[in-house]
């Protein structure tokens, strides 16, 4: 018991809660057509992160944040001004932004990498989910003082509050999101500001996608902003189960992908390990599958 | 000058001696091997990316080269299970391959048999496979087989390891690639245009994608080894992009297109020989990125500069026939002389126009129409009411709200239309004298 908590614990609420705000934001990038946006802000944030940590050679979370959500934020403004001003299909102009950025960031690693600067790119890939272990007293007097806390690493409490964040926001602005997605001229005509909105739904996305890829790595965010809610959308024809649908296979995703990837090879006596972020990412596939299956066999049935 | 700046100098010649001899293909061997292989794969990915971006699938390249990496790892774990020492690329490109075509094969069956959007197929196809590709790394990377450093030249681009063989197959199957583009450049537009008439015409619209699709694959697999699987898409759309700022003809976007791929490929190549530390494939991304930059800005057909003159220049004749117009009222309320009611930078511009054709003369207290002024003007006044006419009598404007519709509209009617007009307008019995009255009255 105490080594799942000095070891699994920590680890599991940061993707829980990770999982948790990226498929309330993606839940409403699947319904707007917009499912390849993290991909891109994804591989955008690459320079921001780069250049901050040029300029203040610190790995601290705060700064690397900031640059990533600079560079996240113009990449965004980019892609949206291509697609309006030089009627370029919204694809192409993401396809040519997010290049080029993550082009320039590769650039950037590469000639620090000549001066000593080491920054390691896997990491940016897969995350760091498996590093967050945590030493709490074992005894439960103790546990529940400051010094306790003060040990828990901070990705996870900067998980926490970005998924506290999301649940407020989303809970606060959910009709006018949910007009914005399905209906945007009936909002304009309702007096919304969609231009202003949809500008803040995109920072949002991009923050989602900053201060999860940190922790638990690109490849995650991009699937868990996607597949759970695609998985769902298959299933469900109303919006409330469609958002339950997918926060549910989402969060089973992530305790299956994880438990998987820390405790299969294990059980199976194998030497090798993998990595968590590429199982959780696996799962999804999988519950998109069955997905796509039971709706085959539904339609099957349905059609006389 | 000093000794350091006379060092910085030096040295900067030295370079771009060495950047022109690369160029004229002098600076050895491999490089020159490296920038032909690049220069004929910038070529062939923007002559495929052209018609994958007309139709609509210019992101299926990205989900193809993330897609890649699971059959790369297979391919390396088993070569690794038989036992072989040497990581052969052949290999790993045939998985590379197999995975590919998996993905492509999911989006099709997926697109067609749900309700999903192409973008949360795509979207879902890119992050599983990924996710697949980097789920077998890590096994890889556990289990510590060796040479496993290699797989990372997939994700990132290696193009020094090019040799002889890449280099001689990539010119191959660019003109592979460019006699079947040839031979189908009908079917490939009608597929990205008009898929009812290929259909109509005996073609079946699957089999022609089919055809595209494993072009684009036989492209990612081909960009994989030099620019890397995350950068494959840059090459695959940011040329065809570009071109769409310089035409609107497909043949020649397509060209254009192919050009400047090659061209980027071509100089990014070189430049990153020359320059240390500089990645290959993200130098000659960012170079396709400048050459990006320079057709917005100077695009003939949709390019910035060109966009903003037209704009500019509608602005100021309208606001000259504005100026006109007015004359010509005052001249029927039996004055001569007019003020100028446009205000501003385009007002002062439109006024000067008018003066250098002669349209106007200044006056002491304002303006005064000319002979050929006048008879401008009397045209401009009566396409306005006939068009403000039309306005009332077919399209049910109500006359306080005409006004403002007739202005929107009477700079873009050519000849042709207002004689239309009038002979509609004269046929349903109104009579068109000079000039018509106006309707709203002034």
């Amino acid at each position: 018991m105490y080594a799942f908590i000095s070891l699994d614990l920590l680890p599991l609420i940061a993707v829980l809660c990770t999982s948790l705000s990226c498929t309330l934001v993606g839940s409403f990038l699947v319904v707007r057509k917009q499912s390849l946006l993290g991909d891109a802000l994804s591989h955008a944030v690459l320079p921001g992160i780069v250049i901050s940590f040029l300029i203040t050679s610190s790995r601290a979370s705060p700064v690397v944040f900031l640059g990533a959500s600079v560079a996240a934020i113009c990449a965004s403004a980019f892609i949206e001004a291509l697609t309006r001003y030089a009627k370029i299909d919204a694809g192409a102009s993401m396809g040519v932004v997010f290049s080029l950025f993550f082009a320039l960031g590769v650039l950037l690693i590469e000639s620090a990498s000549a001066r000593g600067v080491d920054l390691d790119t896997a990491c940016l890939l897969e995350g760091q989910i498996e590093t967050l272990f945590w030493f709490p007293p074992s005894s439960l007097g103790e546990f529940f003082s400051p010094a306790t806390f003060a040990k828990v690493p901070s990705e996870v409490y900067l998980s926490v509050v970005t998924c506290g964040v999301v649940v407020f926001l989303f809970s606060v602005s959910f009709k006018e999101l949910l007009l914005l997605s399905f209906d945007s001229p009936l909002g304009h005509a309702l007096g919304l500001p969609t231009r202003v909105c949809q500008l803040l739904f995109t920072a949002a996305v991009a923050g989602v996608v900053v201060s999860s890829f940190r922790i638990v790595g690109s490849i995650i965010v991009i699937a868990l902003l996607v597949v759970p809610s695609a998985a769902s959308r298959i299933i469900f024809s109303t919006y409330r189960g469609y958002l339950t649908g997918s926060l549910v296979v989402s969060a089973a995703c992530s305790i299956l992908g994880y438990g998987l990837a820390s405790f299969g090879p294990e059980l199976l006596g194998a030497s090798w390990s993998m990595s968590a972020s590429g199982a959780i990412a696996c799962m999804c596939g999988v519950f998109l599958a069955g997905a796509l299956v039971y709706a085959h066999f539904r339609r099957v049935r349905e059609t006389p | 000058m000093t000794q350091e700046s006379l060092d910085t100098s030096a040295h900067l010649s030295s370079l771009l001696h060495r950047f022109f001899s690369v160029l004229i293909f002098q600076g050895g061997y491999n490089t020159s091997l490296v920038v032909v292989g690049t220069l004929f794969l910038g070529a062939m990915a923007g002559l495929i990316g052209t018609f994958a971006l007309f139709r609509k699938r210019a992101l299926v390249g990205d989900v193809l080269a993330h897609s890649t990496l699971p059959g790369i790892g297979i391919a390396f774990l088993i070569s690794a299970w038989w036992g072989a020492t040497e990581r052969s690329t052949l290999v790993l490109l045939l998985g590379a391959f197999l995975s590919g075509m998996a993905a492509l094969t999911v989006i099709q069956w997926v697109t067609a048999r749900s309700r999903l959007s192409e973008d949360a197929i795509l979207g879902s196809t890119l992050s599983v496979f990924f996710g697949a590709g980097v789920l077998v790394l890590s096994i890889i990377q556990s289990l510590g087989v060796g040479g496993e450093g290699g797989l990372n030249h997939f994700i990132f681009g290696q193009t020094a390891s090019i040799r002889y063989y890449d280099a001689l197959f990539m010119i191959i199957a660019m003109a592979i690639a460019l006699g079947v583009v040839v031979a189908l450049f009908k079917e490939f537009s009608l597929a990205c245009f008009d898929r009812p008439y290929l259909k109509a015409i005996g073609w079946s619209d699957t089999y022609i994608d089919i055809v595209m699709m494993s072009l684009l694959i036989f492209v990612t697999l081909m960009g994989l080894q030099v620019v890397g699987l995350l950068l494959v898409i840059a090459l695959l759309v940011i040329p065809p992009t570009s071109a769409r700022f310089w035409s609107d003809r497909l043949s020649h976007i397509a060209l254009i297109s192919a050009f400047i791929g090659s061209v980027s490929g071509y100089l990014g190549a070189s430049l990153s020989a020359v320059l240390p530390h500089s990645p290959a494939g993200a130098v000659i991304v960012l170079t396709s990125g400048a050459c990006f930059f320079l057709s917005f800005l100077f695009g003939t057909r949709r390019g910035f500069i060109r966009a903003y003159a037209k704009f500019l220049s509608l602005r100021i004749f309208y606001t000259r026939d504005h100026f006109l117009r007015r004359g010509y009222e005052t001249l029927e309320r039996g004055n001569t002389v007019f003020f100028s009611g446009e205000k501003g930078f385009f007002g002062s511009l439109g006024r000067l126009i008018a003066r250098v054709q002669g349209e106007i003369v200044s006056h002491r207290k304002g303006f005064e129409l000319t002979e050929k002024g006048i008879s401008r003007a009397a045209q401009l006044v009566r396409n306005h009411r006939l068009w403000e006419t039309y306005l009332v009598e077919y399209s049910g404007c109500l006359p306080s709200h005409v006004d403002v519709s007739a202005d929107l509209v009477e700079h873009v009617l050519s000849p042709q239309v207002v004689r239309e007009l009038e002979e509609s307008l004269r046929i349903r019995g109104h009579a068109i004298g000079g000039v018509l009255g106006s309707i709203h009255g002034d």
